[in-house]
């Protein structure tokens, strides 16, 4: 698994399922565990789900599982998940470019 | 030499000659094994333990999975005194994390020298309490603190009970006693290396910044540490007959009656 915030981050151990829907479980509660107690801080971050380290499975936007926006209309919440897509994105670019100036 | 050995602990190294002595044919030195289990929860407690070094963790088990630490005890405290001197059974699992020297005595000997020495009694119960108050601590934290607070938190509760600026535990092991998926620590201490807090090797963490690492945790650290101080500062402290405090009259609350 890989997480994506303004910089990724890997594990490379990984953890070995019998199936990808086990994995996908396992790496909900992961997204939880990271959120809980800073869904705000933490709403623009990207879980991405790898098999055998190389093929990615899945991506997990964290605000997609951010419980504190449930009480919001769908659409008002498909706009905040929007919003922190493109602050990822931008937050990778700008690291990105930063390095590049070094 | 026992001696020696006993003076590590923290509680053994405040004890006056005489009550030291009280204690000290009763005292064993075992060691401290990696994974050794000292009591179970539900079971009856057959010794005490003084640490000299090393790491234990009193856990709450569930059903489905070892559970998490409520508690750490290094050479600071003493597991099993509580229910030892209840004659009750273990309310937790006191598990060994970093293997390490200690002192030890049965249960039944415990009794008898704090039925002989009021003074030990005391000592004990503040060392006693100061577990329930970290246990207390650590429930509050876990509700609600994020995960990168409370892993902080730990790895400064470790290091301060360890020598230098090692943490020696896997990132398993750190999963285990905060309740979370091995992934989430291994995430976190990805994060915190990259921001030059910590370094991660094989089999431990190396931490690089302590200021840092301080200033992410929750305020669980330093509130325990500050409160805990003040309390063990107190253990020297013998009650004097007529200074017993006089209640003042409680303000009356709505549905109750002044006292």
């Amino acid at each position: 698994m890989s997480l994506y915030g303004s910089c990724g981050i890997a594990d490379t151990v990984g953890v070995n399922f019998a199936d990808r829907d086990q994995a996908l479980c396992y790496a909900y509660d992961v997204v939880r565990e990271l959120m809980g107690c800073r869904e705000p801080q933490t709403r623009t971050w990207r879980l991405d789900v790898y098999e055998d380290h190389d093929r990615r499975v899945f991506e997990i936007p964290l605000a997609r599982l951010d419980e504190t926006l449930d009480h919001l209309a769908p659409r008002w919440r498909s706009r905040i998940e929007d919003l922190s897509d493109r602050s990822r994105a931008l937050l990778e670019t700008y690291s990105a470019a930063r390095i590049t100036m070094r | 030499m026992l001696g020696q050995a006993s003076e590590k602990n923290a509680f053994l190294s405040e004890l006056s000659a005489a009550e030291l002595g009280a204690l000290r044919s009763h005292l064993a030195p075992p060691e401290l094994r990696v994974g050794q289990c000292l009591h179970y929860l539900g079971d009856p407690v057959e010794e005490v333990v003084f640490p000299n070094s090393g790491l234990i963790a009193t856990t709450m088990p569930l059903r489905d999975n070892p559970g998490a630490a409520a508690a750490l005890v290094g050479r600071d405290g003493i597991v099993g005194a509580f229910p030892a001197l209840a004659t009750a059974p273990a309310a937790s699992d006191a598990v060994v994390l970093i293997g390490g020297q200690a002192s030890r005595l049965s249960a039944v000997a415990f009794r008898y020298v704090l039925d002989q020495n009021p003074s030990i009694r005391r000592r004990v119960a503040r060392y006693a309490y100061a577990m329930v108050v970290q246990s207390q601590q650590t429930a509050l934290c876990h509700a609600a603190h994020p995960v990168e607070s409370r892993i902080c938190r730990w790895l400064l509760a470790i290091q301060g009970r360890c020598v230098g600026d090692r943490v020696p535990l896997t990132q398993s092991t750190l999963a285990q006693m905060l309740g979370v998926r091995r992934t989430t620590v291994t995430l976190v201490a990805g994060r915190l290396e990259a921001a030059g807090v910590l370094k991660c090797h094989r089999g431990y963490m190396q931490i690089v910044n302590q200021a840092e690492l301080e200033r992410r945790s929750c305020e669980c650290h330093a509130l325990l540490n500050g409160y805990v101080d003040k309390l063990l500062a107190l253990a020297g402290e013998t009650p004097t007959v007529g200074e017993v405090p006089v209640r003042a009259t409680a303000p009356e609350r709505p549905g109750r009656r002044a006292i």
